[in-house]
Order: structure tokens, then sequence, then C-alpha cells
């Protein structure tokens, strides 16, 4: 009843016209940038960063992760028209998505893919108000041992999580440690590898980073990949499932959901990762497998059940104890931070506007995108037409403004260009970005609780070990690292480098 | 030039840089009186970067297939163009301002990806440059920056 209490407060938030204009405003940009090829969450959440400096912390948080759904219903339009999946999450969707406009049943592609994508968020939305509220009593107890520790844990849970290279993963990660120390040292004051740059003193920023290794990298990946796309001009019937519709992919949207959750949760989780995993389970349990491909409608309904699902589960370590699962999570960090509003803990007691007005916003938002997504649909199809190869200098231009804008500063542009160089030529030779994000944002938290461990304990590491939860944390990550070297020994040295060189970005 | 030959560099890269962050970790100090000095955390960041080249690189011992890193000698000089643009950019906006970089940097992106009609070009490039000025620097305020001429 607390809980319910609690949610109805956060209605009382978002339920204002300003905040309903954001909410609207996010959930329009989001499945923009779904439904145009090229422009991921990630881009569009960094190039909108700026604006919302001037708005208050809720409308920020509020249309911020509006856009990240919202991504995850447009990307499935794209996937299903016109064969390009809109965001990597939805990459998937294109299998059969695709097979089944080629027969006709475009709407009905459409169609499930909205409503699956409206239960999925809708019931992953329920799991956040009753989960998050528990974990921060939980988190409560935690110390800076047992913060280090969980993400110590986070850490080695991703090299399971991320597709491809444990070994790249581990770079990455290392990597993301390391330019986040770039700059003042938090506890003296210190430079550190500033080299005497003023630009740098204050360490890269976020938004700079993010724009260059997703933004730009995508840009240069698809003017790379460029060809002459095909442009969807037929007439869209039909975007209510038929019963036999209905029959087959209620049981997909509802595993789609729990797999959504489960993994949105989990470190290096989130959309991409549950929307595989749920083809892969669907696939598996079809009783007629060989449809899949074809035009299963199954394998439309539960992977984009489980990237809206995810949305809802990496919402709940965000809220709960401000750490992020993945890079988009990671930059709503950001955001937070930005608006000088600590993440943790704390911020349902200190913050409830915030923690309970953005959990609101997430049911609102799922109406609101089923509206925008099904009657509007064949407004979402003009975009459709746009050519790629007259897109993307605008796109570009608006990378520049987005890095920019946060520090009238040209050296972020430069920082965006080198950043963006490397993450192309580290995309295409199989290195996931997420990682670097993600221990970008946490490493100063990392360093800060290690250090203050170690204050604590006058240098002796064993208070890793001495702390219950902290122990079983820490045991359980040198566990699954165990597990991992011995199945890369099985595997023999090569397959430490187990590349494919895809060129697909994450989330 | 192949994928493997690029992977090549880009395992030595880590380990070079690896060992070149742990060297300036060491000096910023790795142990002060209170506990973990400055360059504590570095120092461990460097180590497991260089060890993840070292790894990579082990992991290349077999000989592979020479595959292209690019697919095509225009695919090459798409990417080229695209860099230059924005190399452009970064240099010339300071000093001409957001439009007078914006305009010609479009035109010649449009027309270097594929070779398209030149009134479509300008048009489109004043068109999408002017429409994002005004978007940003006039209703959202978010003050571009300004060159000679005052935009």
């Amino acid at each position: 009843m607390e809980v319910l209490r609690e949610l109805a407060t956060g209605f009382g938030v978002i339920l204002t016209p300003a905040n309903l204009y954001y909410c609207f405003l996010g959930s329009l940009v989001g499945t923009l940038v779904g439904v145009l090829p090229g422009i991921g969450p990630l881009a569009a959440l960094s190039l909108l960063l700026p604006f919302t400096f001037t708005l208050p912390p809720v409308p920020s948080l509020v249309m911020l992760a509006a856009i990240f759904y919202g991504a995850m219903y447009g990307g499935s339009t794209t996937s299903i028209l016109v064969n390009i999946p809109g965001e990597a999450a939805s990459v998937v969707t294109c299998l059969d998505g695709h097979e089944m406009a080629k027969q006709g049943r475009a709407g009905a592609a459409l169609g499930i893919a909205a409503i699956g994508s409206f239960v999925a968020g809708t019931v992953g939305n329920l799991g956040l108000t009753v989960f998050s509220p528990a974990l921060v009593a939980i988190a409560l107890r935690f110390g800076p041992p047992e913060y280090f520790a969980v993400m110590i844990l986070g850490f080695v849970v991703t090299l399971y999580m991320i597709g491809g290279s444990p070994l790249k993963a581990m770079v990455m990660l290392a990597t993301g440690v390391f330019v986040s120390v770039v700059g003042m040292d938090i506890v003296n004051g210190a430079e550190r590898f500033t080299f005497g740059s003023v630009n740098l003193s204050g360490g890269f920023d976020l938004v700079a980073v993010v724009m260059g290794l997703f933004g730009v990298s995508e840009i240069l990946l698809n003017v790379e990949a460029l060809a002459r796309g095909e442009v969807f001009s037929r007439k869209i019937r039909g975007l209510l499932p038929t019963f036999r519709d209905w029959l087959d992919s209620w049981a997909a949207i509802l595993r789609g959901t729990a797999i959504g959750f489960g993994f949105g949760v989990l470190p290096g989780g989130g959309p991409v990762t549950a929307s595989f995993l749920s083809y892969a389970v669907e696939r598996r349990l079809s009783r007629r497998p060989e449809r899949f491909g074809h035009g299963a409608i199954e394998g439309v309904a539960g992977p984009e059940a489980a990237n809206n699902a995810a949305v809802a589960g990496s919402m709940i370590p965000l809220l709960s104890l401000g750490l992020p699962s993945n890079a988009v999570t990671a930059l709503l960090l950001g955001a937070l931070v930005i608006h000088g509003v600590q993440p943790g803990p704390m911020l349902m007691t200190q913050h409830p506007d915030i923690f309970w007005g953005v959990i609101a916003s997430l049911y609102v938002g799922n109406v609101m995108l089923l509206v925008l997504n099904l009657p509007l649909i064949s407004l979402w199809v003009q975009l459709l037409r746009i050519p790629y190869r007259i897109l993307f200098p605008s796109v570009l231009l608006l990378t520049v403004i987005g890095t920019y804008s946060i520090n009238h500063n040209i050296f972020d542009v430069w920082v965006m260009i080198g950043f963006g160089l490397s993450g192309y030529v580290l995309r295409k030779l199989g290195y996931e970005l997420a990682p670097l994000v993600l221990a970008m944002v946490l490493g100063p938290l990392l360093e800060q609780t290690l250090r203050q461990s170690l204050i604590m304990s006058t240098g002796n590491p064993a208070i890793f070990l001495t702390r219950p939860i902290a122990a079983a944390l820490v045991l359980l990550a040198a566990a699954l690292v165990a597990v991992l070297v011995l199945r890369q020994r099985r595997l023999g040295l090569a397959g430490a480098d187990a590349t494919q060189h895809p060129t697909e970005g994450s989330p | 030039m192949t994928v493997r030959r690029v992977d090549l560099a880009v395992d030595a890269f880590w380990v070079l840089l690896g060992l070149a962050i742990s060297a300036h970790a060491a000096a910023l100090g790795l142990w002060a009186p209170s506990g973990p000095g400055g360059g504590f955390v570095p120092l461990l960041a460097g180590a497991v970067i260089a060890a993840g080249g070292a790894g990579l690189l082990l992991s290349r011992a077999r000989p592979a297939p020479g595959v292209p890193f690019w697919s095509a000698r225009v695919a090459a000089l798409r990417v080229l163009a695209v860099l230059a643009g924005l190399v452009a950019i970064a240099v010339l906006m300071p000093v001409l301002g957001f439009l007078l970089t914006a305009i010609p940097t479009m035109a010649f992106l449009l027309t270097v990806i594929e070779r398209q009609r030149w009134p479509w070009v300008v048009g489109l490039a004043i068109g999408s440059s002017v429409g994002l000025y005004w978007l940003f620097d006039r209703i959202l305020e978010m003050a571009l920056p300004k060159g000679p001429f005052g935009f």
C-alpha cells in the first residue's frame, strides 16, 4: 500500500501540463530516432542533454527516459518495413518482421510490435515499482566496501553479457576507468594525465565522449556502407492482429517481458541482449521452428516485448543504487549528477519527486507511445522516404552542436572527433563500446569507494572479505572470473578473441 | 590494409597505452599515509589494458585469412570525407562562426557522398544549416559560435 501511495505521488508530479509536455516530447523524439536509421537513443540523449540543463531535474529526466523507451518502440517500424534496424535492439525484429511485411502483413507485424511493447513496458514498470523500493531498503545498509564490490561484480557480469570477446570487453572497461581518472584527483586535487592542458583539468566530458563513440562512429559506419536502400511505398492495412496472431503471440510477449526485465537489471544486459535472447528462446520453444525467419509473428512479438521490458528493468539499479546497467542509463545517471542530484539509495527519500515521478512517467509514456505508434504509423513511414545520404550531414551538424553546447568549448568537438574515429575503428574490429561508457561513468565512484574502503581499513584489503555483503559479492565475482577463465582456456587462446567483427552498436 | 593488420596494430597500441599509463601512474604516487594515492587506480587500469592487449596479441598467433578492412576504396574515401568535414568544422567554426562553416561543409558532404544537382545541394545546405541555427541558437538559446558578420 505504501508503494501505491508513493506511486500516486509520482502521478501527481507527472500529471502536470509541463511534465506531460516533456514526456510527450521525449516519446516523440524517441520514436523519431528509433524510426530513423543511424541515430540511436544514446546519440539522441547526448544531443538533448545540454538542452535539459535549463530544465528542472524532473522534466529533464522524464524527457530523457522517454527518449530511451520511445526508441525501442520506433526501432521496430524501420526493421519491419525496410529491413534496416532503426536501432540496435531492433536488429532481430528484421528477421521475421520484414518477412511479414513482404507477405503483405506489415500492419499485423507493426501492431503486435506496438501492443507487445506496451504490455511489456507496463508489466516491466509494475516490476520496477515493486522491486525498486525493496532494493533501496537493502542498499541503505551499503558502505564503501559494498558499493565497490557491487561495481566489481557488475564489471564481471558485463564481461559475460557483452557479445564477442571478453578480453576486448575487459580492455574497454579498463579504458573507461582510465578515461574517468583524467583530470583532478578527487582526494587531493592534484592533476592526473592532463599534461598541463587547461581543457583536460576537468576531465573528458561524458557527452563529447559518448557523442563521438556512438554518434560519429555510427555515421561513419553508415556512410561507409551507404547503398541505395529500399524505400517503403506500400500502403499499410490491418494494424490490429487477428485472433490467430494473438494465439501465436501472447506467450511470446509474456516470455519476452520476463527475459527483458531480468536482463535489463543485469549490468551489460539491456535491450539488445534481451531481444536476441528472446528470439532464441521463442525459436527453441516453437513446435515449428522452421517458420522463424519466414514471417513468424512470435519472432516479432517476443523480442519487441523483451527490449521494452529491459528498459524498465535497467531503471531499477539506476534509481535504487545509482548504478547504471548500460550506456543509456549511464547517461541518465550523468544527467542526474549534472542537475546536482546525488544518485543512490537516498534518491527515494531525498528526492521522491524525481524517483516516483520518473517511474510514473514510464506508465504515462507507454500510453503516449501506443497512440504515437499505432494511429500515426503512416506519419513515421513518410520519414523512411528520406534517404540517408541526405540525412547524415544534418545529423553530423547536430552532433557538433550538441557537443559544443555543453561547455561552449571547441576542445569538446575535438574530443568528439577523436573518440568518433576510435569508436569507428573499434566497432569495425568487433569491440563493444558500452562497457567503456559504463566504466567511465562508474569510474569516479569506483575509485572513491576503493580509496575510502582502504582508508577505513588502514590499507588492509581484507575489508572486502570481512564484511558479509561485500565478501559475498567479491567471492561471486571471483567465481565468475574463474569460470570465464576456464571457459576461455577450453576454447583455446583463439577463442579469446572470437571476433566476428560486427558493426552493430549497442545502446 | 587487412582487418588482421589493424587488429594487430590496435592490440599493440593497448599494450603500449597500458604501459604508459602505468608508468605515469607510478609517478603520481601509489600510496599515501592515509591510503591509496592518486596513481593507484590508474595503475590498475593501465595494467589491465596492457594485459588485455597482450592477451589479444597472443590470441592472434595463428595466421588468419586477409579480409580487407574496407570493402571498397570508395567506402574508405567516404569515411575520410566525413572526417575531413568534421575537422574543417572544428578548425573553422571558432573563426567563421556556425553558419559560415556549416553551409559549405554541408554542401561538401552532400556532393562528395553522391553527386547531385548543385541547386538542390545549395538549397539543402543553406536550408538545413539555417534551420538548425535558428532552432538551437535562437529558440533554444544555446549560443552557437558567431563569425565576423554576427552569425
